[in-house]
């Protein structure tokens, strides 16, 4: 029998992304904003890729929650 | 600033849950001490080469300049941390918990993203990852309002005013960390645990050297190939 996985289980899996993500918040983004430079803020585009990475592996973890679920 | 440590050590420990969870309590703390040590020694290392170059340039002779760092703007050495409150060496704690929760959570999604990729393939897009992270941290770091770290390397080629060199030292450390990591397994059913941990180490000590050498090597070669510095921009940043 496959247990299905804890609320907090399906949490975790989202942590390491959790941590990237105020990482990028806390160093870039409000840092940019700390010093004032329109030029910095606009600079944040360039993260895109990382960014675009972080929102695909969550969709795929909550995919694999799903198929978890249906199992 | 003890602050600041606080968010670093809350940020590390949802990695480091993660991975106790889902690798076991050897392979988490292995992560954390392997990618903290790697990471820490790697930029003290740097930031030591760099403040003591005039020394070290005498004894080797092939070590040119511009590899080491010279004086920028009243500048001398690599590069330096302005502030932090506990430190490892020259590098503050935070910044090697920054290095442990990057490293982790970039390997963690390019994992989720191929996962049939080989690790050749999965190592180098959590490179890539983080590196893609600091083209935007690095320039808002350094700027005057917070001046987190000082540049004082003179590389030939910058991106956004910071050393191209910083930004492989990223790809790199992070690529090398997730391929000797992914061994550990084979290394565990190998030797056993105790010195499958003690070759890990040895491993990233070596790399460590192997790192340094390659940027002093780089150095020298890109100040040969391009005399006046270039400096890859948007918006004159």
């Amino acid at each position: 029998m496959i247990m299905e996985p804890s609320r907090f289980d399906k949490i975790l899996d989202y942590f390491p992304i959790l941590a990237y993500f105020f990482f990028w918040l806390q160093g870039a983004a409000i840092g940019a904003i700390i010093t004032g430079d329109p030029r910095l803020m606009k600079l944040g585009f360039v993260t895109l890729p990382a960014i675009a990475a972080m929102i695909l592996a969550v969709f795929r973890i909550r995919k694999r929650h799903r198929e978890d679920t249906r199992r | 600033m003890f602050f600041l440590d606080l968010i670093s050590i809350g940020l590390a420990w949802l990695c480091f849950h993660h991975a106790w969870r889902r690798l076991g309590i050897y392979r988490a703390m292995l992560f954390l001490g392997g990618s903290f040590v790697f990471t820490g020694l790697e930029e003290s290392m740097w930031i030591l080469l760099g403040r003591y170059s005039q020394d070290i340039q005498l004894a080797l002779p092939f070590a040119q300049e511009a590899a080491l760092g010279e004086n920028v703007q009243g500048v001398s050495g690599t590069y330096y941390f302005t502030r932090g409150f506990y430190w490892f060496i020259e590098t503050p704690v935070m910044a090697c918990l920054g290095w442990f929760f990057v490293a982790y959570s970039c390997i963690y999604v390019a994992d989720l993203l191929m996962p049939r990729a080989r690790i050749l393939g999965k190592a180098a897009v959590g490179g890539l990852l983080a590196m893609n992270l600091d083209l935007w941290i690095d320039p808002v770091q350094t700027h005057e309002a917070l001046t987190s770290w000082v540049w004082a390397e003179q590389d030939p080629i910058s991106i956004f005013s910071i050393p191209l060199s910083n930004f492989m030292g990223w790809f790199l450390l992070i690529f090398l960390f997730a391929l000797v990591f992914e061994r550990l397994p084979d290394m565990v059913r190998r030797w056993g645990a105790g010195k499958a941990a003690v070759y890990f180490y040895g491993i990233l000590l070596a790399l460590e050297i192997g790192i340094l050498l390659f940027f002093i090597i780089y150095g020298s070669i890109a100040l040969r190939l391009f005399p006046e510095p270039i400096n890859l921009t948007i918006w004159g940043i």
